[in-house]
């Protein structure tokens, strides 16, 4: 019986809710959320390792985490992290590299429209080999 | 070459390194600027049209350390919107996060790495 099939939103969704309660895809923020939550996004992106008949054989893969609390959200965005930090998505077609921290989390800027809330946000990278029946 | 003139070779080379990773590094820096602000006007074509122009590259040297600080100017810029750096890079509960800088970060690290490893060769 087969997996069904995963992309990579799916599969940083799937790891990051089962480590934390309030995680959301881009877009899925209730209208009032309770604070801390996290947003998590994952993509593949840049195309590489080409053949000569132009056909790749690599991707690399970024993934964007947003924790927003009252105060300062760093319990949810480590919880999150500790969840897909040297973990491997789960990519249909491809075999990803485990996830390396890229950008340390950081405070991110306060505008009007936010008052009151701290943001984080912290980026991972994997890089995906294509598997030979994709 | 005597034990002499491999240390004289050696010396010479070494007191050369920081006047040529200085010139790496500045020419990176620019380069990775210039690759954050082609990311920039991707995404922004107009409450944030100027946000481009106020990415910057300074490079200097701190003891032993090359330094090339690359990023927006809080102070505003030719565009006056440098100080927009903070929420167009990194987001916020609503905005997105444009992370032009860390797209561009990657192929900057690997650029750099070999410009400086291609000098060093070159030099010995």
């Amino acid at each position: 019986m087969s997996s069904p099939p995963a992309t990579a939103q799916q599969s940083v969704l799937a790891l990051a809710a089962a480590a934390y309660p309030r995680v959301y895809g881009p877009n899925q923020v209730p209208t009032t959320p309770t604070y801390p939550y996290v947003v998590v996004s994952a993509a593949l992106a840049e195309a590489r390792s080409y053949t000569l008949d132009s056909r790749h054989g690599m991707r690399g893969g970024l993934i964007v985490l947003q924790a927003f609390g009252h105060t300062l959200p760093d319990t949810a965005m480590e919880t999150v992290i500790g969840a897909l930090l040297d973990r491997r998505l789960q990519i249909d077609g491809y075999a990803p590299t485990p996830s390396r921290l890229s950008l340390a989390p950081v405070v991110n800027g306060a505008q009007a429209e936010d008052a009151g809330i701290v943001g984080l946000t912290a980026t991972l990278r994997f890089t995906a080999t294509k598997t030979a029946h994709s | 070459m005597t034990p002499e003139q491999a240390v004289a070779y050696f010396e010479d080379i070494t007191s050369k390194t920081p006047e040529v990773m200085l010139e790496v590094v500045t020419a990176q820096g620019v380069k990775f600027r210039n690759d954050w602000r082609d990311n920039a006007r991707e995404n922004y074509d107009s409450h944030a049209r100027g946000y481009a122009r106020d990415i910057t590259a300074d490079t200097f040297t701190e003891g032993e350390t090359v330094v090339a600080q690359i990023g927006p100017e809080d102070g505003g810029g030719p565009g006056h919107q440098g100080f927009l750096g903070r929420i167009l890079e990194l987001g916020g509960e609503h905005s997105p996060a444009y992370l032009n800088a860390e797209r561009a970060l990657p192929v900057a690290v690997e650029r750099l790495e070999k410009a400086a490893t291609d000098r060093l060769e070159e030099m010995l």
